[in-house]
């Protein structure tokens, strides 16, 4: 068995390779590769520091926050696999295994030794990105294998965890503790921490109030129990990255040799959920191929909710509008969900203020810079992961050509649903900003918050401006796709690999830079205007001023790029197979 | 030899398939055939050990599937409708990673003898990527005749064949069966099982409708009439049902 096993790996390793390498003869790969090489370099290799292990190392500043929060999200991974596991037991198998595998001579708990060794295998592959990603040139000095073995240990942990806790939630529904118990349970568990996080919040406020800076508040807090407890299983995990080279062995050997052993002695059936499972990922494949659009759910579609009534939508642009909501698969993205967190948001910005008082602008500002982070990664970022547009619609291009209307109007429409679902979250971001930068401020921030009715005007020229400036975004990627379809559509049998990833750094770059050309001529007469005027009217509404006129020559352009869209698209030809 | 006694499988409370018994022989070729839903996969699946049955006893040659699995499995191999291959192995390592699985003698002579007969010599070097649909299916083929079994199980063997395809695949099943392997097929198209098979067994919803030769099952739902189809006495045999 070992000898079969070793065999599909490593020949599977060096043919990847060989894959890869041969690709990059061909000019398009290599110039992919090229600039992601590049980029690396320059922004990871070249640097000699930075690593989440220096951040630990005896004499690091114990003021910074970064090492503080780190434990929080191996915790978040850890809980979401008991907070919302699958259906079904998870030990994952591709179509391939299944055939190859399930009908080999081998006990079943062979299977499942293969599986936990795969799946450190995959682990290795993973932490040497983060690795390299996180300690750039350091991962190459003679620390740097203890910082690659502490991140296959962390990457290796979380998934051969995630095994472990689907199958023993399996096996405690086949002992009768079914799911609606066990979320009950969960949910009285996560009402008992969160009201005793409070309680010792309150207890604590004085100390907490007393806190020179974020990161003192920030360590304060999560020292109090039962948050300190709950870190526990995070930082055992992230222990390796900064304990001295024999602890950080035994350590790592420990977890991975515990979380195995926890999953052999398990003796779950797992057969009918991994078939299962690799016909659902076969399908999502299938699909990733023909749409290009990637999807991390494995659930079997179903009838999703009507994001409004088709019957409202007097247009065909609404119409597609409509039905790239419903394709989007995301049922949070109605508009009841966004009300709902804003007013949310609303309540805790209450709370906070209501238990903090003239210290809120401690909390305020932590949550306006999440806002703002939340509200640029809309901006800059979303347009690029969002492609509820053309670009998901290319492989239905057949049918998209004999709709009888003009190629601009069904870009247009094509446009609506990611500009709509964006806008949602940019909205959201600058409402956060908003009432983070609410209340009572030290004078010396006064400046840099702005003052009460400047932050109202600041907050609705951006929100009035941002379905514009995510409209006129959506046409670069939809162009691209119209220019270059292949590289928005995965066919298959085509591997994927280090250029693809090269090609799509590219792209965000033209990307960055197209936004940059569309948006300097309507933020220059936007800033002309406001300047001019403020000498008039005032900096508050010589600021709408300018808001509204850079948005008409916006508007403009928006109407250029969708009338050579359209010309693009009527000149498509479908991509054969 | 299959026999197969009071096979059941139940997920959860649904029963997929209820007490299930049939035997196939040496030279024998089972059709199994019944509408969608009507349990022909799962009962592949849990004849081949890749999913457990609930209850029922599966011998393989005399060998219990459920007591021995490791020695059962050796008997046998499993086609199934799509050709799933690893992405990263060529055809030649797939023939030499099953050979390393059942621990074949001479596994390169064999590996030989298997691309000439399937005429994929001269993609031994390739990924399957590089192969049409038809050589893949060759090569999954070619690996499962690798270790000489003597029991196969088919499902849907003619999915995305062209009729080159169809017409060899079908000389292929009748030649494994002349050569003594018990096989059982599963199929929506009528017309392979009429040419093919010597028996045939028809499902319902998990139920057992009618089993035995195509002759025994033919005279059973004919009502007297002659030259009666598979078709018409399928249709006749699970009602409306859709195939």
């Amino acid at each position: 068995m070992v000898r079969a096993l070793l065999f599909l790996r490593t020949r599977s390793l060096v043919n990847a390779v060989r894959v890869q390498l041969r690709k990059l003869r061909q000019p398009k790969a290599l110039l992919g590769f090229a600039f992601l090489a590049t980029y690396f370099w320059f922004f990871f290799f070249r640097r000699g520091n930075g690593s989440i292990a220096t951040l630990w190392a005896p004499g690091a500043p114990q003021a910074s926050l970064v090492p503080m929060l780190i434990p929080l999200i191996p915790t978040a991974l850890l809980a979401f696999a008991w907070i919302a596991p699958g259906d079904e037991p998870a030990i994952p198998f591709k179509e391939s295994e299944i055939l190859f595998l399930f009908t080999a001579p081998w006990r079943r708990r062979a299977l499942i030794v293969y599986k936990i060794a795969a799946s450190l295998f995959g682990s290795f592959f993973s932490a040497f990105f983060f690795a390299l990603l996180f300690t750039g040139r350091l991962l190459f000095s003679p620390r740097g294998l203890l910082i690659l073995f502490a991140w296959v240990v962390l990457v290796g942990a979380i998934a051969l965890h995630r095994m472990a806790s689907s199958l023993t939630l399996h096996r405690l529904s086949r002992a009768g503790v079914a799911k609606p118990m066990r979320r009950r349970l969960l949910a009285a568990a996560g009402i008992a921490v969160v009201a005793v996080a409070i309680l010792q919040l309150r207890s604590h406020l004085p100390e907490l109030a007393a806190a020179q800076d974020p990161a003192t508040w920030v360590r304060q807090v999560i020292g109090l129990w039962p948050l300190s407890w709950l870190l526990v299983p995070a930082r055992i995990l992230l222990f390796p990255f900064s304990a001295a080279p024999l602890a950080a062995l035994g350590t790592g050997v420990a977890i991975i040799g515990i979380l195995a052993a926890w999953i052999l002695v398990l003796e779950c059936p797992f057969e009918e959920a991994s078939v299962n499972a690799a016909g659902r990922a076969a399908a999502r494949l299938a699909t990733m191929q023909r749409t290009g659009r990637f999807s991390f759910t494995s659930r079997p579609k179903q009838g999703r909710r009507e994001p409004f009534p088709l019957a409202r939508a007097r247009t065909p642009e609404l119409a597609f509008l409509w039905k790239n909501l419903i394709a989007s698969g995301k049922l949070w993205l109605s508009p009841r969900t966004w009300a709902l967190t804003a007013a949310a948001l609303v309540a805790l910005v209450a709370v906070l203020s209501h238990l903090m008082g003239n210290t809120y602008w401690k909390a305020g500002g932590a949550i306006a810079t999440l806002g703002t982070i939340t509200m640029w990664y809309g901006l800059i970022q979303g347009p690029l992961i969002t492609r509820l547009d053309l670009r998901q619609d290319l492989g239905n291009l057949d049918i998209l050509r004999t709709y009888p209307l003009p190629g601009w109007r069904i870009m247009a429409g094509e446009l609506l649903a990611p500009t709509a679902v964006l806008t949602g979250i940019v909205w959201l971001g600058i409402l956060a900003w908003y009432l983070g930068l609410h209340g009572h401020q030290p004078p010396a921030l006064s400046m840099v918050w702005f003052s009460p009715p400047m932050r109202i005007v600041i907050a609705g020229a951006a929100a009035f401006a941002t379905p514009f400036v995510l409209l006129a975004e959506f046409i670069i990627p939809n162009l691209a796709a119209t220019l270059f379809p292949s590289l928005f559509r995965m066919l298959p049998g085509r591997a994927r690999g280090l250029d693809q990833a090269g090609h799509r750094m590219l792209f965000g770059f033209g990307q960055l830079a197209g936004l940059i050309l569309i948006l300097a001529g309507p933020a220059l007469l936007g800033w002309l205007a406001t300047y001019l005027t403020h000498f008039l009217l005032g900096a508050g509404p010589a600021l709408i001023t300018g808001t509204v006129l850079g948005v008409v020559l916006l508007s403009a352009e928006i109407v250029l790029g969708i009338w050579f869209l359209g010309i693009r698209f009527d000149k498509l030809t479908p991509l054969s197979e | 030899m299959i026999e197969v006694a009071a096979l059941q499988k139940r997920y959860g409370d649904h029963v997929a398939v209820r007490d299930l018994s049939f035997r196939v022989g040496p030279g024998e070729l089972l059709g199994l055939v019944g509408p969608n839903g009507a349990g022909k996969t799962t009962t592949l699946r849990c004849l081949t050990g890749i999913i457990p049955a609930t209850e029922g006893t599966i011998l393989i040659d005399g060998v219990d599937l459920k007591a021995d699995p490791v020695a059962a499995k050796r008997r046998y191999s499993f086609f199934p409708d799509e050709p799933r291959l690893f992405d990263y192995l060529t055809v030649a390592q797939h023939l030499g990673f099953v050979a390393r699985i059942y621990g074949v003698a001479d596994a390169d002579t064999r590996a030989r003898e298997l691309l000439e007969r399937f005429e994929l010599t001269d993609k031994a070097g390739e990924l399957p990527a590089a192969l049409s649909r038809g050589m893949k299916q060759k090569l999954v083929i070619a690996c499962g005749l690798m270790h000489n079994p003597s029991v196969l199980f088919f499902d849907e063997p003619l999915t995305g064949l062209d009729p080159l395809g169809i017409r060899r695949m079908k000389d292929l099943i009748r030649s494994l069966a002349k050569s003594g392997a018990s096989i059982i097929l599963s199929s929506h198209l009528l017309h392979l099982l009429e040419e093919v098979c010597s028996h045939v067994l028809i499902l319902k919803q998990g139920v057992t409708v009618a089993s035995g030769t195509l002759a025994e099952v033919t005279n059973r739902f004919s009502n007297g009439e002659s030259n009666v189809s598979l078709e018409e006495i399928f249709i006749r045999a699970t009602g409306d049902s859709e195939t």
